[in-house]
C-alpha cells in the first residue's frame, strides 16, 4: 500500500515540478532546516522547563503550553517541507534505510510526546514518570533529526 | 605570495577530513544540529521579547536561563564549522554563499551585542506583563531574520560548490 502511494506521488505533477526545478529542492530544504531549528529550540526549552531541571519557570505547565503552539506550527512546517522534499524522488526515499529509520523514530517520538501531554494534566501521572517521558521524547526527536541528516549522506 | 586558503586546504589534516566517507558527514551533521540548537534557542528568546511565547515569565529571566544553551550550541557550531572550513578552504574562497554566511554571522553577532548592551538593561526592570521597548522588539525581529538567513546561506554553500 505504501509502495503504491509513493509510486503515485512519483507520478504526480507536484513531484515532476520539484524534480524539474533547479532550485525547488534547495528552497524546500532551507525551509525544512529553519523549521527544524525553531521546533528544536521550542521543544528543548519547553521539555526541560517542564521537568524543572535546566529551566525554572514560575508555571511549568503554562510555559509548556505557551511554547506548544509555536512548536506545533514549526512541526507543521517540518511535515509540509518534508513531504515536498520526498517529492524530489519518492522512490529513492521509499527504499532509503535512513528515511525508514527516521519515520519509525518519528512515530515513537510522537507517541512519547503524546504521553508527555497526558502527563501534564493535573494529577494524571507522577512527576518522575513525566520527566522520564520528557527525556525519552527529547532523545527520540534528536534521533529523528540525526536520521534525517543521514538521508543526505547514504 | 602564499595563498593561505589553498595552504590550509593542502594540509594532511584537511585532506583527511575531506576524503573521509565518515568524518566529513559526521562533522557536517554536528554542525547543522548545533546551528539548529543555537538558532532555535535564540528564536525562543526573540519570540519572548516580541511577546509571542512565555508571556508569564519576564523576558530577562527567559534570556538568562536559555543563554548557556545558546553558547553551548555556538561553541559546537564554531568548532565543527572551523573543521569544515579547514577541509574545504580553497573551494570556499570564491563561494558566494559561504562569504554571505560569514557576513550574516558577523551581523547577527553585532545585533546580539547591541541587545546585551542596549536592550537588556532596559528589559531588566520590566515585569512579565510589560511590553518590551520598541528597540528591543526591533532587535528581536532582526535577530530572527538574520538567523533564518544564516541557515539559508549555510545550506546554499553546497549548491555553489565546485564539485
Amino acid at each position: 500500500m505504501l509502495h503504491t502511494l509513493f509510486q503515485a506521488y512519483a507520478a504526480s505533477p507536484l513531484s515532476h515540478a520539484i524534480r524539474g526545478s533547479s532550485w525547488a529542492f534547495a528552497i524546500i530544504e532551507m525551509a525544512h532546516l529553519m523549521m527544524l531549528a525553531l521546533f528544536g529550540g521550542v521543544l528543548l526549552i519547553g521539555g526541560l522547563g517542564l521537568t524543572g531541571t535546566a529551566f525554572q519557570f514560575p508555571d511549568r505547565t503554562g510555559a509548556w503550553l505557551s511554547l506548544r503552539r509555536t512548536g506545533l506550527w514549526a512541526l507543521a512546517g517540518l511535515v509540509l517541507s518534508g513531504l515536498l522534499m520526498i517529492g524530489s524522488n519518492p522512490m529513492k526515499y521509499y527504499f532509503h534505510t535512513a528515511f525508514r529509520a527516521k519515520m519509525v523514530l518519528l512515530a515513537f517520538a510522537v507517541i512519547a510526546s503524546a504521553i508527555v501531554e497526558r502527563g501534564i494534566r493535573p494529577g494524571a501521572v507522577r512527576p518522575i514518570l513525566t520527566n522520564f517521558a520528557v527525556a525519552t521524547a527529547l532523545l527520540l526527536w534528536f534521533a529523528v533529526a540525526v536520521a534525517g541528516r543521514m538521508i543526505g549522506f547514504f | 605570495m602564499i595563498d593561505l586558503w589553498q595552504a590550509i586546504y593542502d594540509t594532511p589534516f584537511a585532506t583527511t577530513i575531506r576524503e573521509s566517507e565518515v568524518v566529513f558527514p559526521v562533522i557536517e551533521s554536528v554542525h547543522v544540529l548545533s546551528l539548529a540548537l543555537m538558532a532555535g534557542t535564540i528564536a525562543v528568546v526573540d519570540l519572548r521579547v516580541l511577546g509571542v511565547v512565555l508571556r508569564h515569565t519576564p523576558a530577562v529571566r527567559v534570556e538568562r536561563q536559555i543563554t548557556p544553551l545558546t553558547w553551548l550550541g555556538f561553541a559546537v557550531m564554531a568548532a565543527s564549522g572551523a573543521l569544515l572550513f579547514i577541509a574545504e578552504a580553497a573551494d570556499l574562497k570564491h563561494n558566494p554563499a559561504f562569504l554571505t554566511k560569514v557576513a550574516l554571522l558577523i551581523l547577527a553577532g553585532v545585533n546580539m551585542a547591541i541587545f546585551q548592551w542596549h536592550s537588556r538593561p532596559r528589559l531588566a526592570g520590566l515585569g512579565a506583563a510589560s511590553r518590551a521597548p520598541l528597540a528591543a522588539r526591533l532587535g528581536a525581529a532582526a535577530s530572527l531574520a538574520l538567523w533564518a538567513c544564516v541557515i539559508v546561506a549555510g545550506r546554499a554553500i553546497a549548491y555553489f560548490h565546485p564539485h
